[in-house]
């Protein structure tokens, strides 16, 4: 009971500090994503030409990073956390070198509260995605963004894990 | 032998004095009605019934003077006699006198003792006689106080009835009030006991009301007031809306929760306690 | 003896006069009742046709109604002690004293043409009075609505207020199809789960239906392009018209009380933002503009105000803005999470969706005082929709059991879990009175 407390108390003590920071973290990150853009442009060029290299079986290699097509998410959150952060570098890159390559983010949420506002948290996980991609060199244009909310669970269920599971952005290619 | 004697001289003498008292009154009674008859009556009439005066007195005459003979002669003879007899006697005169004497001493002795006894007795009789008087004295007193205290007792008893009487009058009375103070303390005390059991009986009411009062979906800040007539034992009759909260619903509710807790299972079905407690008339207000 | 008894009663009398604490006509108040469903008694009613069955047992949906609604125990049939179809069938004794306070009886009867004579009567038990009594022309189609609108009256008559039975509802079903995927459809039906009629399929999600204020009409949301967008359809004829699929999110259609507008929550230019579309122009005006979330826009009742989730306050709060906009105005201040606002009929609360330490729970937000009062007790009750006599509040629970609609009374005091269909229901709105 208590340790559910605690992990409970420490959930909202993260949400707590991701939404109170958000807005500074916004700007923050443009800044700094801005101030970093020049070196991330050189390496998501490099990954471009590795993946104009390679073609497109980089994204059938199973070991290639770009079969990580799940980002996951703490709760009410869309902080990319630091363990998705190669992946994410991983599809900017490719889509960079591959700019007629155009894929879906698709947004989800677990399925407490409001599935409206589920939806938009989706939504704002998958624009996340998006933003990081394009400020790592994929063009805004190669990105369809769909939110799904909580309506299409990984895991049907109702537990953490299946929770864990659920808040997440899909990487889709087509 | 000598009293014989003497006594047939005494008897003579008392036949004549006998004889004397009996002519005297034959002499007096003629005298009365001498005196009373005129003397010019002709004697003719009278002639036989009355004696000649001269006649009697002379016969009287000629009889005393015969008895004095008589007596005379007697007395010679007897003289005679004394004097041969004193004579004889004389020569033992002596004894005889002794012997008299003696006698006489006797007699006079017994006479005394005779006396004495009669005196005795006589002084006996007397004293019965005082005896009695005064027992017959001490009766009487003795019945009138025995009636005197009787009277006084009659008395008595009469003033003793009449203080009774007063007594239990003023006993009654006090009785009287005693008991009305007891039947106010009593009064009292019941009421107390009354308030206590009627308090007890509200409570009961008021809690079984709040059960059958079903406030479900009413809005709140309604009042209304529903008065009931209950009957020992606590069934209610007439129970009505005295005021009415404007709510139909709210109203109904109110009258049927005091309807479904009929009877009220603590109203007592004695007559006397339930009018006691007054718990006939009741107002419900209900105001949730 | 007699004397004596009178002397003591006058005694008593004299004293009870002057010094009695007993109080003559006792006052008794009653500040406090009980919560309790009233109980009713609904006699089958009497049938024309002894040959054939009822089309429709009314008493049995009547009785049904009133239980489901939480506020009646009707009585089971078989407790009955008699049936009277009558009013001078009754035997007000016999009722009372197995404490029924409500009886209904009534007959049903068939004309020459075919159709259907309802008639009944409510009665008071204890007065021994009719509370109410109608005839209703049916046809045999209406039967079943017949026995809701009585329900409607019992409810009227007995609560206070108009019953809400003869409404229907909408709601969202997932099954699973053979191949595992899931199948959504969106639902109508009775109130009470009857007469249900599919008005979309899809493979895709469907989402938020919603009421057009004279209930023709359902507004909602379908993935069916691979996107959010927002319809509009019309129940009778099922034609509809796509009224939002932008880019982004398309979603939470909620109609002005006079039906011309819809309120939605588009993210076209690239935040969901809150926007008043007007249905006969087509055309959109955007009424919130900020960086955060801005979802879920319902109307006031007077349709001057809208109540919308945001989360710009750094978690999920109930703000409102006029409709024309302007500077929202956050109402919401109990717990980290407030969110999924419907106003109740009267407008004067606000249902919400309460998160507090990982539990969601359905709330009812005072627009007055800004406090929020908890209802229900689950862990995760979502969608609250208030019927429309505000009485009643339908919602979804889900649980290890799964998931499951509840309606719960806004006092609190009843609380149901309703078993309309098999699989998942999702999202129950409940629908306006409807007149004949």
């Amino acid at each position: 009971m208590s340790i559910r407390v605690l992990f409970f108390l420490l959930l909202s003590l993260t949400f707590y500090g991701c939404s109170s920071t958000e807005e500074v973290q916004d700007d923050a990150s443009v800044v700094d994503q801005g101030r970093t853009m020049g070196e991330e442009t050189d390496s998501q060029a490099y990954g471009a030409g590795e993946a104009d290299r390679q073609g497109m079986s980089a994204l059938d290699d199973p070991n290639s990073p770009l079969a990580k097509r799940i980002i996951y998410f703490e709760y009410d959150s869309s902080e990319i956390l630091p363990e998705y952060r190669a992946t994410v570098e991983a599809h900017a890159a490719y889509l960079a070198a591959n700019q007629s390559v155009v894929i879906t983010l698709e947004g989800h949420a677990d399925e407490r509260g409001s599935r409206e506002y589920n939806l938009a948290l989706g939504e704002r996980r998958a624009e996340s995605v998006s933003r990081q991609m394009s400020l790592l060199g994929a063009s805004g244009s190669q990105f369809r963004v769909v939110s799904y909310g909580e309506e299409r669970p990984a895991v049907d269920g109702h537990d953490d894990y299946a929770w864990s599971q659920n808040r997440r952005v899909e990487i889709i290619y087509r | 032998m000598h009293l014989s004697w003497w006594v047939r001289i005494r008897s003579i003498w008392y036949a004549l004095a006998l004889h004397v008292i009996a002519a005297a009154l034959l002499v007096f009674s003629f005298s009365f009605t001498d005196i009373i008859k005129p003397p010019h009556q002709d004697i003719s009439i009278v002639n036989a019934v009355t004696v000649d005066k001269s006649q009697v007195d002379k016969e009287l005459q000629r009889l005393k003077q015969e008895d004095e003979k008589k007596k005379l002669e007697e007395q010679q003879r007897l003289d005679e006699l004394e004097k041969k007899a004193t004579e004889e006697k004389k020569k033992s005169e002596d004894l005889k006198k002794q012997r008299l004497e003696e006698e006489k001493k006797l007699l006079e002795a017994k006479k005394k003792k005779e006396q004495e006894q009669k005196l005795r007795e006589e002084e006996q009789k007397k004293l019965a006689d005082l005896e009695k008087q005064k027992q017959e004295l001490e009766k009487q007193k003795k019945l009138e106080e025995e009636k005197k205290v009787l009277a006084e007792a009659e008395q008595k008893k009469k003033a003793a009835e009449l203080k009774k009487l007063e007594e239990e009058r003023k006993k009654a009375e006090a009785e009287k009030a005693l008991q009305a103070q007891l039947d106010a303390e009593a009064a009292e005390e019941q009421q107390q006991q009354d308030i206590t059991l009627q308090q007890k009986i509200v409570a009961e009411i008021k809690s079984q009301v709040r059960r059958n009062f079903n406030q479900t979906g009413l809005p709140p800040g309604l009042q209304c007031k529903v008065n009931i007539r209950l009957l020992p034992g606590g069934d209610v009759i007439n129970a009505n809306v005295v005021q009415s909260s404007g709510n139909d619903i709210f109203d109904r509710r109110a009258l049927t929760a005091v309807q479904k807790s009929s009877p009220f299972s603590s109203v007592p079905d004695d007559l006397e306690i339930f009018e006691r407690i007054k718990i006939r008339d009741i107002t419900f207000t209900f105001e949730p | 003896m007699f004397k004596k008894y009178i002397y003591t009663l006058f005694l008593i009398f004299i004293f009870t006069l002057f010094f009695s604490k007993l109080a003559y006509a006792i006052e008794i108040i009653i500040d406090k009742g009980v919560e309790k469903p009233i109980p009713v008694a609904i006699v089958p009613f009497g049938w024309s046709q002894a040959a054939n069955l009822p089309p429709v047992d009314i008493a049995q949906v009547i009785s049904n109604d009133l239980i489901r609604s939480g506020r009646f125990s009707a009585m089971e049939e078989k407790d009955m002690p008699q049936r009277p179809t009558d009013f001078d069938g009754v035997n007000f004794r016999d009722w009372r004293l197995l404490g029924m306070e409500n009886l209904l009886i009534g007959n049903l009867a068939q004309n020459n043409q075919g159709d259907y004579d309802v008639e009944f009567r409510l009665i008071d038990v204890y007065k021994e009075k009719q509370i109410a009594g109608f005839r209703i022309p049916s046809t045999q189609v209406q039967l079943r609505r017949t026995a809701h609108e009585i329900s409607d009256i019992i409810y009227e008559k007995l609560i206070g207020i108009r019953g809400a039975f003869a409404t229907r509802i909408v709601y969202v079903t997932v099954n699973k199809n053979p191949d595992g995927t899931k199948r959504f459809a969106l639902q109508v039906s009775d109130a009470d789960g009857y007469n249900p009629q599919i008005l979309l399929e899809s493979n895709e999600p469907i989402m938020s239906p919603a009421w057009s204020p004279d209930g023709r009409s359902l507004a909602y949301v379908s993935f069916e392009e691979k996107n959010s967008a927002v319809y509009i359809q019309d129940i009778q004829s099922g034609a509809r018209q796509k009224v939002a699929s932008n880019r982004g999110i398309n979603s939470a259609p909620g109609w002005s009380p006079d039906g011309s507008r819809l309120a939605l929550t588009l993210s076209k230019d690239g935040n969901p933002e809150i926007y008043i579309f007007h249905i006969a122009s087509r055309t959109l005006s955007r009424i919130t503009e900020n960086a955060a979330i801005d979802t879920e826009p319902v109307w006031s009742g007077d349709g001057k105000m809208l109540a919308f989730t945001s989360d710009r306050g750094g978690n999920p709060q109930i703000y409102e803005v006029p409709v024309e906009g302007g500077q929202p105005r956050r109402i919401s201040f109990n717990g980290t999470y407030n969110a999924g606002p419907e106003y109740s009929p009267d407008s004067k609360t606000i249902a919400v969706i309460n998160g507090d330490r990982g539990a969601y729970r359905i709330g009812l937000l005072n627009r007055a005082t800004g406090q929020v009062t908890i209802l229900t007790g689950s862990r995760q009750d979502e969608s609250p929709s208030f019927a429309p006599n505000g009485h009643m509040i339908i919602y979804t629970t889900t649980g290890a059991r799964g998931n499951a609609l509840a309606a719960i009374s806004v006092d609190g005091s009843v609380h149901q879990r309703l078993a309309l269909q098999d699989g998942e229901v999702r999202e129950p709105a409940w629908g306006p009175f409807m007149n004949r």
